[in-house]
């Protein structure tokens, strides 16, 4: 009897993506969740292992709302592989110019070489910019744009 | 093979479809992603209304840093239209972006059909008449829209 609730409750405590132990002590908790429940076992809960999930995105100061978070040439995420490349992330850095419109480095580089030296959104004459620069420069209204992409102004740098 | 031209091409064609503009349609053919067919739909309240005008876009492996080759197959009466269909439109020349997508492209065609641009004619009776006679001129843009139903078959 006792043991078919605890397994109905046992769901509460492993939502997440951990491997856990549940452990039954033999003390009432009047405070928890099902109060109804008469002399309920406590649980305690040992977490033995867990997975961590991290997420990363580039920082391209979208202040508007509006703007996709898709590089407009390839019209993938900033966050995906522009063409050719096979991996996101460091080998697919997201560059700016200095009027502030970002795009993947292979993206923007493949058009500055076939055509005229203009930003693809604004036509301004392109001139590599970095990030924190065109961020203010844009008042993207976004405050605290913080500068995950270290590696972004390594890529221009690079360039 | 999967070029990157191609894997644009895939990604305007899911947007083509997941949010439609009004008043234009576009799929690339069966066997060709390079080549689509699109149908502009003459804009309401205007002389151009009710009329079906089929066009053919090809792309090349450059897209989206080149433009494709776009060319109205109905036949057009219109100051920007050159006889053969190619169109004389500046997004598709020397103002062309490596932002602009298929959906880009055909309203772009669609909004130039009621808003001619004079300086760059390709057609000099359309102009001179869109400039001179512009009853006339909508008389022959009814001519066209009725003929392009006879397309359809
Ligand atoms: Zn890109
Ligand atoms: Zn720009």
């Amino acid at each position: 009897m006792s043991s078919r609730k605890r397994s109905s409750e046992t769901p509460l405590v492993s939502a997440g993506k951990a491997d856990m132990e549940v452990v039954e002590e033999g003390q009432q908790d009047g405070s928890s969740f099902n109060v109804a429940v008469k002399s309920r076992p406590r649980l305690r809960v040992r977490i033995r292992r867990y997975h961590g999930v991290a997420k990363w995105t580039w920082n391209v100061g979208r202040g508007d709302e509006e703007e996709e978070e898709v590089c407009g040439i390839c019209q993938s995420a900033f966050e995906g592989t522009p063409p050719g490349v096979k991996y996101p992330g460091d080998e697919a850095p997201v560059v700016f110019g200095v009027c502030g419109h970002a795009f993947h480095l292979q993206c923007v580089a493949t058009w500055l070489n076939s055509s005229r030296q203009t930003c693809p959104i604004c036509r301004a004459d392109w001139e590599y910019g970095n990030s924190e620069q065109s961020n203010n420069r844009s008042g993207g209204g976004g405050g605290g744009n913080q500068l995950t992409g270290s590696s972004t102004n390594d890529s221009t740098s690079t360039n | 093979m999967s070029t990157s031209a191609r894997r644009r091409l895939l990604r305007d064609f899911k947007r083509l479809q997941n949010d439609p503009p009004s008043g234009v349609t576009g799929a690339p053919m069966d066997t060709n992603i390079m080549v689509w067919q699109a149908v502009i739909f003459g804009p309401d309240d205007t002389p151009w209304e009710g009329g079906t005008f089929k066009l053919v876009l090809e792309f090349t492996e450059d897209y989206p840093n080149k433009a494709p080759q776009v060319r109205f197959l109905t036949k057009m009466f219109h100051p920007n239209i050159y006889n053969d269909g190619q169109i004389c439109l500046d997004i598709l020349q020397n103002q062309w972006s490596p932002i602009y997508d298929i959906s880009a492209i055909l309203t772009s065609i669609q909004s130039l059909l009621c808003d001619p641009n004079p300086a760059s004619p390709a057609n000099s009776e359309a102009s001179r008449l869109y400039n001179e006679n512009r009853r006339e001129y909508n008389r022959r843009v009814r001519e066209i829209v009725e003929q392009s139903w006879q397309d359809e078959s």
